[in-house]
């Protein structure tokens, strides 16, 4: 007597999630068993993998990240995360002047980009060159640290038809990548580019989103918002 | 196109994760939480619900972080795999989704549109690769897959859905997936 082999459709639920019981249990027992129905099911099961990555990005709520991290119980190494706050304490120190002459140097670019327009890069530092001329929507708003220091400024403008948020910063900590994250008015957030920020300061143009937006944050490696722009109510 | 490395990083910090080393963790949670979240949404339709989920796709990758094999699948994916069976899980112990029309209607818009210049390279082409494949889909059979696949709907709320008998509803996500496999094929040839 022949085994009654599942049919496709039945493989199909099965990797899709949509099998109850105690079909299920029936199927996982079959395929254990069957190789045919086994790869049938297996070409099922990738090719749904591999259409996961067109699901919409969409980033959690600020500190997400750090509640994952301590769940996880995964917490920095007290030696290594000494060395970047000495690190940010020599920078506030003696090359202090030099870090606010490039925050000022960043600033002024936005102010000029803003006030005249200007020419900008994609997603790159300011480089002076490139075919495009940003025109601001609303004045730039400053990029402020949890210590109150400005240390750039981040505006909404418009390229084309195409909104962008553009983004001048100086004085990050070397080494380190800061997450460029704009906070919608849903409270959603949308995550625009990722950097370093150079000491002398340098300028970004990112495609953004329609929807309204409240803020602008640079997020550093360690999950921690390094700096925010509270950005206009109609932005 | 993406490069090894690119593959090498995602898979660096998976090792890292398992490692339980600190930096490694917080950059791997951080690369993939937008997709992860994004894609729990998608599911749930719930985002108090999702990032439970989330944090629970993260301590399952955490766990599972030794096994994983690049050679199979990219992080990404892998991570994406988790995350449908996490939130179908959720979904499954809830036993009700919002039945929020609006918010599937934007799922099926926001996943046949070009993705996020914001993504990392890599991901950006993983994700522009999987939604040219959904175009390429016939508007039924995309509507229909996007739905079961990315929204976690089971052929019977397909079928309620667009509004057509059960069977049609199975036999749109069949010849989709079919389709989806078969242009698959085609890119690992060209490659």
């Amino acid at each position: 007597m022949t085994e009654q082999h599942p049919t496709e459709d039945m493989l199909i639920d099965l990797a899709l999630g949509d099998s109850a019981e105690p079909d299920h249990d029936a199927l996982v027992e079959h395929l254990t068993g069957c190789a045919s129905c086994r790869d049938t099911y297996d070409v099922a099961a990738r090719t749904i993998d591999q259409s996961l990555p067109a699901a919409p990005v969409l980033q959690p709520r600020p500190g997400f990240d750090q509640t994952v991290l301590t769940a996880l119980g995964i917490t920095p190494d007290p030696e290594a995360s000494a060395a970047p706050a000495r690190r940010r304490g020599a920078h506030d120190g003696a090359d202090g002047r030099v870090r606010r002459t490039g925050i000022l140097v960043a600033a002024v670019i936005l102010g000029v980009l803003i006030g005249a327009g200007s020419v900008a890069a994609w997603n790159q530092p300011w480089n002076g060159h490139g075919p495009d001329q940003p025109t601001a929507s609303m004045p730039g708003a400053a990029l402020t640290t949890a210590d109150d220091e400005v240390v750039g400024m981040a505006a909404v403008s418009y390229v084309g038809d195409q909104r962008v948020v553009v983004v001048a910063a100086g004085g990050g900590i070397e080494g380190t990548s800061y997450e460029c994250r704009l906070r919608l008015a849903d409270g959603s957030a949308v995550t625009l580019g990722e950097w370093p920020v150079p000491d002398d300061g340098a300028m970004w143009v990112m495609p953004a989103p329609a929807a309204p937006a409240v803020s602008v944050e640079l997020v550093a490696d360690d999950g921690t918002v390094w700096s925010t722009a509270t950005l206009d109510t109609d932005s | 196109m993406f490069t090894h490395a690119d593959r090498a990083s995602d898979a660096a910090l998976v090792e890292g994760l398992a490692l339980g080393d600190h930096p490694a963790a917080a950059a791997f949670v951080r690369r993939f939480q937008g997709a992860v979240f994004g894609l729990a949404v998608s599911i749930t339709r719930d985002p108090n619900l999702a990032e439970d989920v989330s944090q629970e796709v993260f301590l399952r990758a955490w766990r599972a972080a030794r096994t994983y094999d690049p050679r199979r699948a990219s992080a990404l994916t892998w991570l994406l795999t988790i995350t449908r069976n996490a939130a179908i899980d959720a979904v499954r112990v809830r036993r009700n989704t919002p039945t929020d029309d609006e918010a599937l209607e934007r799922l099926i818009h926001d996943s046949l549109r070009a993705p996020d210049p914001a993504m990392s390279t890599l991901h950006r082409v993983e994700a522009e690769r999987a939604i040219e494949r959904l175009r390429a889909l016939s508007p039924d059979q995309a509507r229909a897959v996007v739905l079961a696949v990315l929204g976690g709907c089971t052929a019977a709320q397909v079928s309620e859905y667009e509004n057509i008998p059960l069977g049609t509803a199975k036999t749109r996500i069949r010849a989709g997936l079919q389709r989806l496999r078969g242009l698959m094929s085609s890119e690992e040839h060209h490659d």
